[in-house]
């Protein structure tokens, strides 16, 4: 039995689509849908190890792809990396059986801009915050949202990347 | 949440080393948490190996299974919880322990691990848990200050050998100032009464008028 079902979180969303794109007008990745779920206690103890030996300088945007990558689970409806496209990537790349889909969405995250990254983590906040706030009962405090604000800043920033961004992502992860 | 544990509880831990538990409803489960005499962890994993001796749930064997599968904001809520839960079991062991120590079952408890070993009548798993340890600590300092108490008395006793004129001095002033004083109440005593009986009279002589 999946324990989380039988917790039966009723109105606390444990994962959530959002449009984390939605303000940057002109953009192809403005109407992007995704869906993010909340990580789970195993999944951080992952990440803490796979971070574990990052230098301090990449530790935070190192920490932020290995998050997405458990946490984004569809885009645009479709999964973010499907069997075929696994096994093609192994198959040309002539990697062992073990390089999991978790391995390829790893890579596949590295190739986004860093803005790209950082809206995905915050619409992952996003929804961190709702669900701690519910579950506290009352609304978070100002200090632990203050990262919110910089998403603004970060759609201010918005430039040309996106084009690139659009070319480096693989066609098929889009389910486009 | 409560604010403390019972005194039971805290006694429990000392006498039997059963430790305090705390049962709440996490969804369709029950989670019980156990006080752990382990430090608290400093990382994230740390919590989770934690965790493993000090939450258990009804229907897991395994804890860490359970643990594993909880989204990481709920974790957190369970580390403050715990915390919490924490500081109320030593809170109640600092408000309880002067009560306890007065217990004929903790005085009698003390005096057998004097004459024994402590390993032998409170020890739990080799160790003492944190009740025992400040239990054993109240315990000595209560009989240092016994001690204390014992060679003033002796002290007090010995005076008049070894200085008898000084003594009867001091004994002489120490019983003239008492006279002094209980001169000075008596005086008190007196006026007072002596004010009383006036206005007992005055009282009388008004009602015999009333009634006249």
């Amino acid at each position: 039995m999946n324990i989380l079902e039988k917790i039966s979180f009723e109105a606390q969303p444990i994962s959530k689509t959002f449009t984390p794109f939605k303000k940057w007008d002109g953009s192809p990745l403005k109407d992007y849908s995704v869906v993010l779920e909340i990580i789970s206690v195993g999944e951080q103890i992952k990440i803490g190890r796979a971070v574990a030996t990052e230098p301090m300088t990449s530790l935070e945007y190192v920490m932020k792809i290995q998050l997405l990558a458990h946490a984004l689970k569809s885009i645009n409806n479709a999964p973010i990396v499907s069997e075929d496209e696994l096994r093609d990537y192994r198959k040309s790349h002539k990697t062992s059986d073990d390089f999991s889909t978790h391995d390829y969405t790893i890579i596949f995250f590295k190739k986004f801009t860093e803005q790209v990254i950082n809206a995905l983590y915050f619409a992952y906040e996003d929804l961190q915050n709702e669900y701690a706030s519910q579950l506290m009962g009352k609304p978070l405090p100002n200090a632990l949202k203050l990262k919110k604000e910089k998403s603004s800043e970060v759609n201010s920033l918005k430039t040309n990347t996106e084009k690139d961004v659009q070319d480096e992502k693989p066609p098929d992860a889009t389910g486009s | 949440m409560r604010n403390l544990l019972t005194q039971r509880e805290v006694e429990n831990a000392i006498f039997e080393g059963i430790y305090p538990t705390k049962t709440f409803r996490c969804g369709g489960l029950t989670l019980i948490f156990v006080i752990s005499e382990r430090k608290f962890p400093k990382t994230f994993e740390g919590w989770f190996d934690f965790f493993e001796h000090a939450i258990f749930i009804s229907g897991f064997d395994d804890s860490r299974i359970f643990l594993k599968t909880l989204p990481v904001p709920l974790f957190y809520k369970l580390i403050r919880d715990y915390k919490e839960f924490y500081s109320i079991w030593l809170k109640s062991i600092s408000t309880y322990m002067s009560d306890i120590v007065d217990s004929p079952e903790s005085c009698t408890t003390w005096k057998v691990c004097q004459k024994t070993s402590m390993r032998d009548v409170i020890y739990v798993q080799n160790r003492l848990n944190a009740a025992q340890y400040f239990w054993v600590a109240f315990n000595s300092v209560q009989d240092e200050s016994d001690r204390t108490k014992l060679i003033s008395n002796i002290f007090d006793m010995l005076k008049p050998w070894l200085n008898a004129e000084l003594w009867q001095r001091i004994q002489e002033e120490e019983s003239g100032d008492s006279r002094r004083i209980n001169r000075l109440e008596e005086e008190q005593i007196n006026a007072y009464e002596q004010s009383l009986g006036t206005s007992q009279t005055s009282v009388v002589d008004h009602d015999e008028i009333t009634i006249g």
